[in-house]
């Protein structure tokens, strides 16, 4: 069924050529990827972080800088910009990691607006609050700038491929056990002999860089950059949004609830866009309010039930004949 | 929120009243009567709040609700019925601290955006349940979002203020009055 998944995924930009709906399928690949990111901390482990938006900046502002001032190309910033917020998120991470709950979610929120503010206060260095464009090159593969979104399509599925390589990898290690042990009950996993601090500080090290990742692209992609665009809450909330809908600490949940949310938003903005503003925005919020009450664990436990239902049906037809 | 968007546009609007624009100075203190008026108010609201968690059966039925959802279950306390009034609560009074705004702040659908991070960052700060902590920390975020733009740069108010959580929050992780760390 992944097999089919990717072909189909890999086929689409050579059956769909109407560039609106390859925008909309970059931005779910995208924000999928981000989602996939942000589960390894907020599903796995627990940990409810609405502070991405600041390793997605972080990664935008890092390839940027490179880039226009000292002309390095994007390929060399979009892994730079990993390893800044991965050391940016050294520092966050011993600050936060002793909190819990509400207190975790509010210190994260806080360290992006903290970092929003100070990028907004560097005019001479990083162009301050009116941002900047990126110099356009035109189909330019070495400078990560391409004609065809086709190109752009294809490096977000890759990103995302990535991000679901590593969390299956991780979900099936001592590490992914571990995480699920931190996400249950932090004490007790403690008791047990996990140390919750170091496991919380590799896990966020790797979510910050793949952030990151997804930050530098989204720059690349839409040829501009501000702190209010890189550093928005929006990214932090979205992040966690797709997860839980989808399904937080599954490792397709963040696909399925990009896939659902970013596609229904899209198509309710071409639908209703044209006439009063906002209803698209009020049926999109009711759409939330409905699945959020009617699958509280996200939508992936639809189809693993389903598969369940499946499964259990045709392994009860092979005993009834052993029965009889 | 989006269905305010819809209902009444996007655009900002003011009220007038006849006090929006008073004022009076005791020495070199100036004082906006509006603000005063709202300050008054919303300063008995919390005290009538306190009166309320802390003086009547629902009130305390709520806290302990908050405290430990299944013994205040064994005590006969139903948890959903005094979530839904702590909700009718505190709605009402978010819609009495927009009303008090409203002769000197503008109001558009999507106003409601600034308070919810700094309204969430004054009870983290002065410990979650806490009613005098969050007037206590709401208190030092205004004086420190002043300093911030008086003495770093007038950008710079809700760093210092953002600085000022994150640093409390290094110290004591369960806000202001929630015990020494660990």
């Amino acid at each position: 069924m992944v097999l089919a998944l990717a072909a189909a995924a890999l086929a689409l930009p050579i059956v769909v050529s109407d560039p609106f709906a390859l925008d909309i399928s970059i931005r779910v690949l995208l924000f999928a990827f981000i989602g996939v990111a942000w589960n390894l901390m907020g599903g796995y482990a627990k940990q409810l972080s609405l502070g991405h938006a600041a390793f997605f900046g972080l990664g935008a502002y890092t390839s940027t800088i490179l880039l226009i001032r000292f002309g390095i190309s994007p390929w060399i910033g979009i892994l730079a910009g990993g390893v800044v917020a991965m050391a940016a998120s050294l520092p966050i991470g011993a600050l936060c990691f002793r909190l819990r709950g509400p207190y975790f979610a509010i210190a994260t929120i806080a360290t992006a607006q903290v970092l929003m503010l100070l990028f907004l206060k560097f005019r001479d260095f990083a162009w301050g609050a009116e941002g900047t464009t990126l110099p356009n090159l035109g189909d330019a593969p070495l400078m990560m700038q391409f004609e065809s979104k086709a190109a752009y399509y294809y490096l977000a599925l890759a990103l995302l491929a990535l991000g679901l390589a590593i969390t299956y990898r991780i979900e099936r290690s001592w590490m992914g056990f571990y995480l699920v042990a931190v996400g249950e009950d932090e004490d007790a996993a403690e008791a047990v002999g996990v140390d919750t601090t170091k496991i919380k500080r590799h896990i966020y090290l790797i979510s910050a860089f793949l952030t990151a990742l997804g930050g530098t692209f989204y720059v690349e992609y839409i040829y501009f950059i501000d702190p209010n665009t890189a550093f928005s809450f929006n990214v932090s909330v979205e992040a966690a949004l797709v997860s839980i809908v989808g399904g937080v600490g599954t490792l397709w949940g963040p696909v399925v609830g990009t896939a659902l949310l970013e596609a229904t938003s899209a198509l309710l903005q071409s639908w209703f866009g044209s006439g009063h503003g906002g209803v698209q925005l009020t049926v999109y919020s009711l759409i939330l309010i409905a699945v959020i009450l009617w699958r509280p664990s996200g939508l992936i436990g639809l189809f693993t039930d389903l598969y369940q239902r499946f499964t259990a049906g045709s392994a009860r037809a092979k005993e009834v004949p052993l029965d009889g | 929120m989006n269905v305010a968007l819809l209902l009444f546009t996007a655009n900002y609007r003011t009220v007038q009243t006849a006090y929006s624009e008073l004022s009076f100075h005791i020495g070199p203190l100036y004082f906006a009567v509006a603000k005063l008026i709202a300050f008054g108010i919303a300063m008995l609201l919390s005290a009538v709040l306190y009166l309320f968690l802390h003086g009547t059966d629902l009130g305390k039925a709520m806290r302990a609700a908050a405290q430990n959802r299944e013994v205040a279950m064994l005590m006969g306390i139903n948890p959903d019925r005094v979530f839904c009034v702590a909700v009718g609560v505190a709605l009402a009074l978010a819609g009495a601290a927009g009303s008090l705004l409203m002769p000197f702040y503008p109001a558009y659908p999507l106003v409601g955006q600034i308070f919810v991070l700094m309204a969430f960052v004054a009870v983290v700060l002065g410990t979650l349940g806490n009613i005098t902590g969050a007037l206590i920390a709401s208190l030092m975020m205004g004086v420190a979002e002043s300093l911030g733009v008086q003495f770093v740069g007038a950008d710079s108010g809700l760093i210092v203020v953002f600085v000022m959580l994150l640093l409390t929050l290094a110290l004591r992780p369960n806000g202001l009055f929630g015990g020494w760390a660990r």
